[in-house]
């Protein structure tokens, strides 16, 4: 009997419901079948930026986690002769006559919504952890020389929204670097021109 | 005879029992799949939002304010990562070069400046894996400002909390740290003592070929006391006067004093002959209506 009821009752319900809904949609109506009702609905479109930066096709894993910061790439164990095969998974080794290059791509996003003549530009800068003078940023030609200074550099121009841009990040290490953690920091920054 | 109608009575409650059982364990399933498939959903969109990325919002603003007033902007601050982030709110000077590059400097150093009129409720905050929170940026405009000012929020993302240290393990491990930070711009415009003044210096138009479309090219320059997004249309006529060619050109923000060329192309083709490029270029103003500019280039097709 209570299912039986529960039952009457949700019908019951539901057909409120559906007269709420048709009730609703009405407007006051004199000798009529219908009427309409206007429904006026405003929104303000605001410019937003987003980057989105994530791991580059075949690359090292880019993790952010409290425990890695921001974004974060692991190169694993390096050396300045670039032998052993010691660094991690996705991370690509150039050696030469002084050193050597670990490198991996990434992918940097950026997502625009609402621009009308504003376009951003991303640059490149080197961060205060220390070892930065090892660190490495490029395109794909990425090489011992593509130093990252404390100056800004740009590094994509007028970037479109939603373009995967890809990028190199790497350490180079001088066969005499002394042994021991080796920490960069790099700062992208998107601008609004 | 009572032996049979008890034997019918309790069949036919044993019938009820059966179709209530069943009737309960059919709104059983449906509210368990109904439960199963809201989940299956909330992970999915769970899924969906861990992608490693942050967000500003409004990344520019161009704003008309009274002058001697405030005015509250809010920024929304948003954080799509596992990391809980600590967010440094600034403002520094923007303004352009003689190349048209944007140039950026201390608070009251560059031309136009209203970075000395913001203040951040916040100067910072932080804010926890996949939220966002709200700061806002008070703008106080100065009785004797006139026409436009401009400044460039800078929001700088870096991790709230201390890294943990490498296990010992790991003790040569080399590792890069990236971090982002976004520099919008804030535009804004005094609603009287502003002077407009939009000039066409000179213009030249390419026409077409086989292998490029004709391209147009506008010296424009803003003598404004503010900025000018200055956008347009033009037409193509030979030289009898009929329309042979249309089109827009698209919208483009000059700072006061600043001087570039506007540029358009049309991919139509064009005969030999004698053409007329006739362009309207209009812009808005605060306060009064927009107005508009025309201008005249002749076009020769060998």
């Amino acid at each position: 009997m209570s299912v039986k009821k529960n039952l009457r009752y949700s019908f019951i319900l539901a057909a409120l419901f559906l007269f709420a809904g048709t009730a609703a949609a009405q407007g006051p109506v004199v000798d009529n079948n219908t009427t309409t009702s206007n429904l006026e609905m405003t929104a303000t479109v605001q410019t937003a930026v987003q980057l989105n930066i994530s791991t580059g096709t075949g690359g090292a894993t880019v993790s952010g986690s409290n425990s890695t910061g921001l974004f974060s790439i692991s190169f694993g164990n390096v050396n300045g002769l670039g032998v052993g095969n010691t660094q991690n998974a996705n991370i690509t080794v150039v050696a030469d006559g002084s050193g050597a290059l670990y490198k991996t791509p990434i992918n940097l996003t950026p997502v625009y919504s609402g621009f009308a003549s504003e376009t951003a530009d991303i640059t490149v800068e080197a961060g205060v952890s220390g070892d930065e003078a090892l660190a490495r940023e490029g395109d794909s030609s990425i090489s011992s020389s593509s130093t990252v200074s404390s100056t800004p550099a740009t590094v994509i121009s007028n970037a479109a929204s939603d373009s995967n841009n890809t990028r190199y990040v790497g350490f180079y290490i001088p066969k005499g670097e002394s042994a021991g953690t080796k920490t960069a920091t790099l700062i992208y920054t998107i601008t609004v021109q | 005879m009572r032996t049979d109608v008890s034997v019918g009575w309790q069949a036919s409650n044993l019938l009820k029992v059966h179709l209530k059982m069943i009737l309960m364990s059919f709104l059983k399933s449906l509210i368990l799949s109904t439960c199963l498939c809201a989940l299956l959903l909330c992970c999915f969109g769970n899924t969906q939002a861990q992608q490693n990325s942050i967000g500003v919002m409004p990344a520019s603003v161009d704003a008309r304010l009274r002058r001697g007033a405030s005015h509250t902007q809010n920024f929304t601050l948003s954080n799509t990562t596992g990391t809980r982030l600590r967010f440094r709110c600034s403002v520094e000077d923007v303004w352009y070069d003689e190349r048209n590059t944007r140039v950026t400097g201390r608070p009251g150093t560059l031309p136009r400046s209203a970075s000395e009129w913001v203040q951040f409720s916040q100067p910072e905050v932080v804010i926890e894996p996949y939220s966002s929170v709200v700061v806002k940026a008070i703008v106080t405009v100065p009785q004797t400002a006139a026409g436009g000012y401009y400044t460039s929020p800078v929001f700088e993302a870096m991790p709230a909390d201390p890294l943990k240290s490498a296990p010992a393990s790991q003790d040569d491990i080399a590792t890069t740290t990236i971090r982002v930070r976004f520099r919008g711009l804030m535009m804004f415009t005094t609603l009287d003592a502003t002077e407009y003044n939009v000039e066409i210096m000179g213009g030249h138009v390419s026409p077409p070929t086989a292998s490029s479309e004709l391209e147009m090219q506008l010296d424009v320059r803003n003598r404004s006391t503010t900025h000018a997004r200055v956008r347009g249309a033009f037409a193509i006529l030979n030289s009898s006067g009929s329309l042979v060619g249309r089109g827009t050109i698209e919208e483009k923000r000059y700072l006061p004093g600043q001087r570039s060329n506007l540029r358009a192309g049309w991919s139509g083709g064009l005969p030999a002959g004698k053409y007329t490029s006739v362009i309207t270029l209009s812009y808005d103003r605060v306060g009064i209506e927009p107005t508009t500019l025309s201008y005249e280039l002749p076009l020769v097709v060998q």
